[in-house]
């Protein structure tokens, strides 16, 4: 569990349930809030962690009851780091996109989530260590704020 | 928190966050719309692809008749979601 002002970074664990999800947004919402990061900065790191881990529940349900994530600011970054240990490959990056100019008869929603992340956050970086997955999501502070 | 309402006039507003934990919760809610109907975003800070997930198949189920959802008041970061999501060839957004 993440307490406000306890330190400068964050690191935590949670869950592998969908239930988890407003105690993970509500923590990484309050730490973009107490280390000043801009709020596009915040709604798009917090988009990423919701469909990272989303995906990681979804495509992994069997795996270890928790799930890591860290965040910090450093460097004027918010960087972001998903740790899930997993049988399967899980890379973002390769996802294909999915196509968005079809018509609404044809489209289906599925994908969407990871394109929009691969979209919107500066740095998504994949890597695989044994069994482990570890995603990093990377974005300046002040990145397109408004 | 997320939440739905049915206003007098038939507008519906959306408030909170609509996230993959509301996702049920508003698939229900939107299952009452059969009309084309304005959907009020003012009052809703977050949406993510669960969100954009239950939302496309409101509009999906309701364009098999030839009606329709009006998304008005979007903030900036969720206008900037339907962008890359290119829900702008989805709905109609004011």
């Amino acid at each position: 569990m993440y307490i406000p002002g306890s330190t400068t970074s964050m690191q935590s664990t949670y869950p592998r349930t969908i239930d988890a999800l407003p105690r993970i947004l509500r923590e990484v919402v309050s730490y973009c809030q107490e280390r000043k990061v801009g709020s596009s900065t915040e709604f798009v790191m917090t988009f990423a962690v919701e469909e990272v881990f989303t995906n990681m529940v979804k495509y992994n349900p069997s795996g270890p009851p928790e799930i890591g994530l860290t965040a910090d600011v450093r460097e004027g970054r918010l960087v972001i780091t998903m740790v899930d240990d997993q049988l399967h490959e899980f890379d973002p990056i390769s996802a294909p996109a999915p196509d968005l100019q079809k018509k609404i008869a044809e489209r289906r929603p599925g994908g969407l989530g990871i394109y929009l992340v691969k979209a919107m956050v500066e740095s998504v970086n994949y890597q695989r260590t044994g069994t482990i997955n570890t995603i990093t999501l990377s974005q300046s502070v002040d990145a397109g704020n408004v | 928190m997320f939440s739905v309402r049915f206003d007098s006039s038939g507008e519906v507003l959306l408030s909170g966050r609509l996230d993959a934990s509301a996702a049920e919760q508003a698939a229900a809610e939107f299952a009452k719309i059969t009309t084309s109907t304005r959907m009020n975003f003012k009052d809703l800070e977050y949406i993510s692809s669960a969100g954009l997930g239950v939302l496309f198949a409101a509009q999906k189920r309701l364009k098999t008749t030839g009606q329709g959802l009006t998304l008005t008041y979007l903030n900036a970061h969720i206008r900037d979601v339907f962008k890359y999501a290119r829900f702008d060839l989805v709905f109609q957004i004011e």
